[in-house]
């Protein structure tokens, strides 16, 4: 039962729903290619995480001209009436080239017989946590990189497990107020943490796919969704929407790893976390997304994924903290929209990763199936370790991205 | 007819139907038909008022599935998973309300008022509505809107054979209305998974 879930098989039952509903008429497939010009700056020479540096942006000044940042493939398809496979396969264009799924789910729904509707997920998927990426294949509709949250949620969460949700109409069918419970167990996802730890929070739009390898900065590398242990995470949530004026929603996470299991090369982090977000839609038509998140992780000193058994250190517990609010605005074709973030990363040395963001972006939606935009994006950060790399621990980074994006499908 | 909120303010789109006291005159015959479209992922109309045992099609006009359902006393039923017209009209032999859903689209809400009487209509923005047609006798009139929490009780209405002016009959709400339905042209995307 434990071995029940794992990866393979879960992308396996959802490749057997891809094949069984693709020979029906109601599948739904978009196919996007996004494009850039990238140009970056910082105040000390970083290179990108991505390339195994501590920059925390995607690119670096190495890598200034074209990007072909990502290139999605979202598949849905119903096999029956009620039930619904979703696959997202990925191409992105760094190190870690190839194909392979961000997400593979069954969706099943049954049909209400009361007040209540219950919701069921099975498979590869983000907890619900960003209210920012609502987009096809977890884009966002707002900016090309995601706030520091959601960057991270992109880049180290992701559960192989089931998820069950039950919403329900407060005051009779026709009230506006909504209230939504969640909850999932899952395998899986238990080095959840060595990032945002070794590395620190980040803004970009590069998501991890489920076998991807990050490179972290000290020389190894990171398989973020293994399942280190046999204990199952969980998380639970709670939702209440008021018709299409105002959304929040409230979740707890914790992968209960055990810290001092090692396996496939990666250690476990137990890592847990509070998210609470929301949306509104204010007044002139001014949309309004605000999330906060505030997490731990204790992991072994010692710990070097993907390296050997040298653990058996103290434990170590590191926290981590951000938030963002983003407003936005859509005008017939044209959508304007500035964010603001701010994070930080504690252990018991004190802060080892701080700083805040601004990205101002815009969009144009010049035919229904490619939009146009540019995006200017300044982190200000600190971190204390940088000295011993010989870079200054206090840095900026700038970022232009002027960038098309190209929809195909239906 | 006159409707309006509990601050005296007329309230629109609010059904008004008038019931026959006694016995129910024979109904004519083939069956009415009436038509509940789904158009950009909305009912529509949003309310339906149809006599008991009207038939109703729901055809779906989007170039995405629907899956309509209700599970109201007035009429359980479920059109599985369709485009176009699939599905034969369903009867309505109940009077009730009928609460409409889609389980694709959890947003999609409509409803069908299925009443005894082939007097009703809704209220216009001056929270007025004619009936029309009304034979001399007794008569129930009672509304219904989606947005209302409380069910107020039937008035009675008496049409004279001499009526030269017709009667009027007004209804006020005492609890507070839900907000009237908006499609929301927002500038968000809303969170759904």
């Amino acid at each position: 039962m434990v071995r029940l879930l794992t990866p393979t098989v879960i992308v396996g039952l959802a490749w057997a729903g891809v094949t069984t509903a693709a020979e029906h008429s109601e599948d739904r497939h978009h196919f996007s290619l996004q494009l850039a010009l990238s140009y970056t700056s910082a105040s000390t020479p970083l290179v990108s995480w991505t390339e195994g540096g501590v920059g925390k942006l995607r690119y670096d000044e190495n890598n200034d001209g074209f990007t072909g940042a990502r290139a999605f493939a979202e598949y849905r398809g119903q096999i029956t009436p009620t039930l619904s496979v979703t696959a997202i396969a990925d191409y992105v264009d760094d190190a870690s080239a190839g194909l392979d799924l961000t997400e593979a789910y069954l969706s099943w729904l049954p049909v209400p017989k009361s007040p209540n509707r219950t919701q069921w997920r099975f498979g590869a998927f983000y907890p619900p946590v960003s209210l920012e990426n609502t987009g096809t294949g977890w884009s966002s509709p707002y900016t090309r990189s995601y706030s520091a949250i959601n960057t991270w949620i992109g880049e180290e969460v992701r559960v192989f497990g089931a998820e069950w949700s039950m919403r329900r109409r407060l005051g009779g069918p026709a009230s506006p107020h909504r209230l939504r419970f969640l909850a999932a167990g899952f395998y899986g996802n238990d080095p959840a943490g060595t990032l945002v730890t070794f590395k620190g929070w980040s803004l970009h739009d590069r998501q991890t796919r489920l076998y991807d390898e990050l490179p972290l900065p000290n020389g190894n590398a990171l398989r973020p969704f293994l399942k280190i242990d046999q204990q199952p995470g969980y998380y639970a949530g709670l939702e209440w929407r008021y018709a299409k004026l105002l959304l929040i929603r409230a979740i707890h996470y914790d992968n209960r790893a055990d810290p001092n299991e090692f396996s496939g090369g990666e250690w476990g982090w137990d890592t847990r976390f509070n998210h609470i977000g929301t949306q509104v839609q204010g007044p002139w038509q001014l949309g309004i997304v605000a999330q906060w998140l505030q997490g731990n992780t204790v992991w072994i000193l010692g710990a070097t994924p993907g390296g050997q058994i040298v653990g058996s250190g103290p434990l170590i517990s590191t926290d981590f903290e951000s938030s963002f609010v983003l407003l936005t605005r859509q005008l017939k074709g044209h959508r304007f929209s500035v964010r603001y973030d701010d994070f930080d990363v504690s252990d018991g040395t004190g802060q080892v990763d701080n700083g805040h963001g601004w990205t101002l972006a815009y969009q144009y939606k010049a035919t229904p199936r490619i939009t146009v935009g540019a995006e200017w994006l300044s982190l200000d950060t600190w971190h204390p370790r940088w000295s011993f790399l010989g870079l200054n621990p206090s840095a900026t980074e700038r970022q232009l991205q002027l960038g098309v994006s190209i929809r195909l499908g239906k | 007819m006159s409707v309006t909120d509990r601050n005296g303010k007329p309230v629109a789109d609010v059904v008004v139907y008038a019931t026959p006291r006694g016995p129910a005159p024979a109904k004519s015959d083939p069956r009415a038909t009436a038509v509940m479209d789904q158009v950009s992922r909305q009912f529509k109309p949003r309310v339906l008022v149809v006599e008991t045992g009207t038939l109703v099609e729901f055809p779906n006009s989007d170039a995405v599935s629907h899956h309509v359902y209700s599970f109201s006393a007035a009429k359980r039923f479920e059109l599985p998973l369709y485009r176009g017209t699939a599905y034969s009209p369903v009867l309505f032999d109940k009077p009730g309300i009928v609460v409409l859903g889609c389980n694709i689209h959890d947003s999609m809400l409509g409803y069908i008022a299925v009443v005894d009487s082939p007097h009703f209509n809704f209220t216009d923005s001056k929270g007025r509505a004619t009936l029309t047609g009304l034979a001399p006798g007794d008569y129930a009139v009672q509304v219904w809107t989606p947005r209302s929490r409380e069910d107020l009780a039937p008035r009675r209405l008496r049409v004279a054979a001499s009526d030269d002016a017709a009667p009027v009959v007004d209804f006020q709400f005492e609890a507070k209305l839900f907000p009237p339905f908006d499609p929301g042209q927002g500038s968000l995307t809303w969170s759904d998974y």
